[in-house]
């Protein structure tokens, strides 16, 4: 590897990880799903397809073992989300995917990812709310956090049928929630942690290509279901009236009571609150040398109900469908032009969301450009990628979301035997 | 090795750029719609407190007055006042030891701007005892251990000096005062024979009980003052007169209270320095409350009291430190009971009601971070120590507890 990987990586780490909020993150779980490499989300893709490069991505365990090199991918996003109700704008920037590829003599893979799961990041505020004393009151509730996954996954021959996958998402992560009232210049306060586990595990197949009408077509398919009960632990703190307004529980004096006086966070175990099967499934068109047409579609559900005492507003999603098509024209081995030298992708996507417990729907809609750029010659490549995205329901959201993704993935050759010089 | 470097400057700097130009802005989604806040919650528990009154010895040790005569039924006949003659001992030996070159002593009290212009008649005793001193004016209550009330034909050495009369009036002073010339060489004579004591006490004493007169104390900027004015003969034998003065050590009024039984039974009484009160409650009506709480400034525990806008006292309230074993309505102790002063519970007078706030009481009882004995009331230092309040007995009329709380759901 490049002495220049080590610097960049060392960069990336001092970024804090910071997510910016949408609505849709105060319901239950939040929107699970939407962390993708750079290359899927310039193809507007779930990512079962080859977006990296040719018969190759990032997001598919089944399709590693065509990779020569070992590979470590890493993407930085920074997102923009216009909540056009209350017209303000957030803005947030951070890591969004760490992976580690290592191919076996190009039949076998094996692979360790870190990505984000769910964002529960949003801010409410209400303001100057008439008390019965008639007094004015100042409310906020600041949720943060999420969940993340650790993606353990392997990749296989499928002897004829193709080429098989396997991971593991061990899903883990807390959340909290800080609620605070401002009423005649106190400040109360109660926080709350939410510690969340659960594995899904995730099956993957791409078939061989077949020739259909003299165009080679590939399928792609993926299962995820959950093989370790999801379960979520709330610890509930001390509400204390914040005397010295800074925002944490202090020793008494300093607050009331005071953190020394105050008992130990109540717990309370929950179950069977979230248990998501999700099926996705993508075909790829092959037009040109180097050109391929993607259809990309999925269902996913959550088959529990989400919990009142859990979640703030006994609310969440309980089913999601997305369809989406892509355009990609994969940089050339050998380019003449500069144009060749780029894997250049464009996509969109449709999708909607259902709640469990009202009947508004949230339709969301992506636009996405990408480019990537192969370099060096161990399958190293820059890629980047724009979308944007509308989220919008008849009533309380409507979103305006750009996102800037960019990837830096850094290659080597690993168990191959090298000649001693 | 230079393609390396070259790549290292270019995507370096790229990436150090694109993250300096990220700048996060979170806002807050202000929008009236959200719910899911805590919202306040009310507990009003009626008719749970019960009360009783105790008089315990008086604090009167920092008081700024002394006080000669009757107001409210408390009756303050004697006075003690404690000089010390360690410094005089020291420095006038000669005249200690010759006790004829003294000519004459003079005792002087400021009195308050409010007092009488007409004094009764106040004398002063001088009371000898072989211990260091009689009192202590932190200590001293009006009945001793064994219910006996302060006696001064107790003592076996005293010596009358006179009345009080009103000073003259002195242009250099506003201050009205009173005071006792000593003139008596049979009673300067014993006087200074005891000057070897380093304490000497004296008793101001009133009989006439119609008059209330308050004097400053050594408390005060106006302390007593007590000189002894002696005959100095210089070596051309020529005299002349010169003073010294002995300073007070301690002083304090005995304060005889009224009567529990002329007072009306069904009140608790409150005041002075020498009326307490304890309010006593059970919890269990709170265990209605969540795992964890926390009771806001809003949570008072009201007491029916005829208010009278004539009174002013400032009332403290203070957590018990032990539980009281007594079930009777007055009681009397000599120490009064132990509290905890870390405990703040501010007090108000309000439509005829006394209101105490127990948001920090309630929330650390019922945490069980405090043991719960009860509250206990008393006055102010800065009180008159005549004054008095009652409070309608709770047992069997009004007593109110209403908090306001946010739960932790």
């Amino acid at each position: 590897m490049y002495p220049i990987n080590k610097n960049i990586l060392i960069i990336f780490a001092l970024v804090g990880f910071a997510y910016t909020q949408s609505k849709m993150n105060s319901y239950g779980m939040g929107n699970p799903g939407l962390y993708k490499d750079v290359a899927s989300s310039g193809l507007s893709s779930s990512g079962l397809f080859p977006g990296y490069g040719k018969n190759f991505s990032l997001m598919n365990p089944s399709t590693w073992s065509s990779s020569k090199y070992t590979l470590l991918s890493t993407t930085f996003k920074g997102i923009t989300h216009l909540l056009n109700y209350e017209n303000i704008q957030n803005q947030s920037s951070n890591i969004d995917w760490l992976f580690f590829i290592v191919p076996i003599k190009q039949k076998y893979a094996f692979g360790i990812g870190l990505f984000p799961y769910a964002d529960h990041n949003v801010q409410f505020g209400k303001t100057d709310i008439m008390t019965p004393d008639s007094s004015l009151s100042n409310q906020t509730v600041d949720f943060s956090g999420g969940l993340s996954s650790l993606r353990f996954a392997f990749g296989f021959p499928l002897s004829s049928f193709g080429l098989g996958g396997l991971g593991f998402d061990l899903l883990f992560g807390s959340s909290r929630v800080h609620k605070s009232t401002e009423i005649n210049e106190e400040i109360y306060i109660h926080d709350q942690r939410k510690l969340f586990s659960g594995i899904v595990s995730q099956l993957y197949f791409t078939s061989n290509p077949v020739l259909i009408q003299s165009k080679e077509i590939t399928f792609y398919f993926n299962l995820g279901f959950t093989i370790r009960d999801f379960s979520a632990e709330l610890q509930s703190y001390q509400p204390f009236i914040d005397i010295n307004q800074n925002g944490v529980h202090d020793i008494s004096l300093f607050d009331f009571p005071g953190i020394d006086n105050s008992p130990d966070p109540t717990k309370k175990r929950f179950q069977e609150f979230y248990n998501p099967l999700e099926l996705n499934f993508a075909i790829n068109i092959k037009y040109a040398s180097g050109i391929s047409l993607i259809y990309d579609g999925g269902l996913w559900k959550n088959n529990s109900s989400i919990s009142d005492e859990l979640f703030e507003f006994g609310d969440g999603l309980s089913k999601k469908i997305y369809l989406s098509q892509g355009l990609i024209k994969y940089a050339e081995n050998f380019p003449k032009t500069i144009i060749d030298k780029f894997h250049w992708r464009a996509g969109y996507s449709i999708s909607q969301m259902d709640f469990q417990s009202n009947s508004n729907k949230v339709d969301k809609f992506d636009l996405s450009v990408g480019i990537g750029l192969p370099f060096g010659k161990y399958g190293n490549q820059i890629d980047f990628a724009y979308t944007f995205s509308k989220i919008k329901s008849e009533h309380f959201i409507n979103e305006d979301v750009k996102t800037v993704k960019i990837g830096l993935t850094i290659g080597d050759i690993w168990f191959v035997k090298r000649r001693n010089r | 090795m230079k393609n390396i470097l070259l790549r290292f400057i270019i995507i370096g700097n790229f990436s150090f750029l694109f993250f300096l130009s990220c700048s996060d802005k979170n806002h807050t989604v202000i929008n009236p719609d959200y719910e899911g806040n805590f919202e306040f919650q009310t507990l009003t528990v009626d008719n749970i407190v019960s009360g009783r009154s105790y008089i315990t010895s008086p604090k009167l040790g920092n008081h700024e007055y002394l006080y000669s005569g009757s107001k409210n039924n408390y009756n303050c006949e004697f006075t003690l006042i404690d000089l010390t003659s360690y410094y005089a001992l020291n420095a006038y030996p000669d005249i200690i030891a010759s006790p004829d070159t003294v000519d004459s002593m003079m005792f002087k009290m400021y009195l308050s701007e409010e007092s009488l212009i007409q004094i009764p008649e106040i004398l002063l005793t001088y009371l000898h005892s072989e211990n260091d001193s009689i009192f202590h004016e932190d200590e001293t209550i009006f009945l001793d251990d064994n219910g006996n009330e302060f006696d001064p034909n107790g003592f076996p050495e005293k010596i009358p000096l006179g009345a009080f009369q009103l000073s003259q009036e002195d242009t250099n002073s506003a201050m009205n005062s009173i005071e006792i010339i000593i003139k008596d060489t049979d009673n300067i004579r014993e006087f200074m024979f005891y000057l070897d004591d380093t304490s000497k006490c004296l008793l101001l004493s009133q009989t006439e009980t119609s008059d209330f007169i308050k004097i400053y104390s050594s408390e005060s900027n106006y302390q007593p003052e007590f000189y002894i004015y002696y005959t100095v003969t210089d070596s051309t034998d020529s005299s002349y007169v010169s003073s010294f003065s002995l300073p007070v050590l301690q002083d304090v009024t005995l304060i005889n209270p009224p009567e529990f039984l002329i007072l009306p039974q069904d009140s608790l009484y409150i005041g002075g320095s020498i009326f307490q009160s304890i309010l006593e409650f059970s919890l269990e009506p709170f265990s209605v409350l969540p795992d964890q709480f926390l009771i806001k400034e809003d949570s008072y525990l009201y007491l029916e009291t005829p208010f009278d806008e004539a009174v002013s006292i400032n009332i403290l309230a203070y957590t018990l430190s032990d539980s009281i074993d007594s079930s009777e309505h007055f009681i009397t102790v000599e120490e009064g009971y132990s509290v905890d002063r870390s405990i703040y519970m501010p007090t108000w007078f309000q439509d005829g009601k006394l209101k105490i706030g127990i948001q920090s009481y309630l929330q650390y009882a019922l945490t069980q971070e405090i043991e719960h004995f009860g509250i206990n009331l008393q006055g102010s230092i800065n009180n008159d120590p005549f004054s008095i309040l009652s409070v309608v007995k709770p047992d069997s009329s009004y007593s109110t507890i209403s908090i306001e709380y946010v739960s932790n759901q």
